[in-house]
């Protein structure tokens, strides 16, 4: 019996009013299952409807952000390319969103920059730089440019943190968290 | 001009374009699962009817008022309602006068000011409503 485990696993998770956490491949069907989910759990937790709906946004653009910087990522793993971690808990009056996911080593320089970038700006600034990159970045179909994390940026109104652990010479795994104040005004105009 | 009526999903938008009845409206949550799909064929109405326009000589006394009711759109789809209000722009520059009605809900002040920045990229004025 593997009881222990669980409660162990059960255990932690309470500790750390952990709201939802999935491990496992992304795909859009589960993707939709997890902001439903929340949406769900949300209402019973949050009683700001504001700040429910901030982490509605936040969560789908953390999750979709998954997707755009996992693709390619590792070729010859492909039982890994689109394996993810999603958590959300609750700390006092605050949610912390927190994404794990496989990147190619070449995307570590662009993702530091920006996210070092947008947290020096403020709120305003953020805003120029959403409508910068609206007007002149470069897209895929799946976005790009940096524009769902000033995105986050901007509705969490916080500071990003990220960590990176090269795996091999080719992947790394990608570790972003995000932090939703429910006074939410941590940014000055 | 024919009519593009397209019904919401979970994921994406109800499109609700009738120039017979003057009705020009987006409303609700955007994040398609391919979204070039989805705003494609949006994007070519606006040009068809742009060129429809020219053809039957749009009076510029006439105005065409263009509603966006959006409970959330994901950043993939601010790229594409970018390049409508742009078309919705020159059609302002070349054809007739247009006017965009941005609606939100009213503590969404990321809604507000998420229009507000469209609003600066284009001439096109645009007017704010709260909605309880």
């Amino acid at each position: 019996m593997d009881d222990e485990f669980v409660l162990e696993i059960l255990r932690v998770m309470e500790t750390n009013n952990v709201i939802l956490a999935f491990n496992g491949e992304f795909d859009m069907r589960v993707i939709n299952a997890l902001v439903t989910s929340v949406k769900e759990k949300l209402s019973n937790v949050e009683s700001n409807i504001f700040v429910q709906k901030k982490i509605y946004n936040v969560m789908v653009e953390c999750l979709e952000n998954i997707f755009r910087h996992s693709e390619n990522a590792i070729q010859q793993h492909i039982h890994l390319r689109s394996f993810a971690i999603f958590t959300l808990r609750k700390d006092g009056n605050d949610y912390y969103l927190v994404t794990g996911n496989y990147v190619q080593n070449k995307s570590v320089d662009f993702l530091k920059n920006i996210i070092d970038k947008i947290n020096t700006l403020n709120k305003a600034q953020r805003w120029e730089m959403y409508r910068e990159i609206l007007a002149n970045g470069e897209f895929s179909d799946k976005g790009g440019a940096g524009l769902g994390i000033i995105d986050i940026a901007i509705k969490s109104g916080s500071q990003l943190k990220y960590d990176f652990r090269k795996l091999n010479d080719n992947n790394t795994f990608y570790v972003f968290q995000v932090c939703i104040h429910n006074n939410n005004s941590h940014l000055n105009n | 001009m024919t009519p593009l009526v397209i019904e919401s999903t979970d994921l994406t938008p109800k499109i609700c374009f009738r120039p017979d009845k003057k009705e020009f409206e987006i409303s609700g949550e955007s994040r398609p699962e391919n979204v070039r799909k989805f705003y494609e064929p949006v994007m070519d109405w606006i040009d068809n009817y742009k060129d429809h326009l020219h053809a039957n000589k749009a009076k510029g006394s006439e105005k065409l008022v263009f509603k966006f009711k959006f409970e959330y759109f994901n950043s993939t789809s601010a790229k594409f309602l970018t390049s409508i209000i742009n078309k919705l722009d020159t059609i302002k520059q070349e054809v007739m006068p247009v006017e965009i009605e941005w609606y939100y809900d009213a503590p969404d002040e990321d809604m507000k000011n998420s229009g507000e920045e469209f609003s600066k990229m284009v001439s096109i004025p645009f007017r704010f409503f709260s909605v309880n």
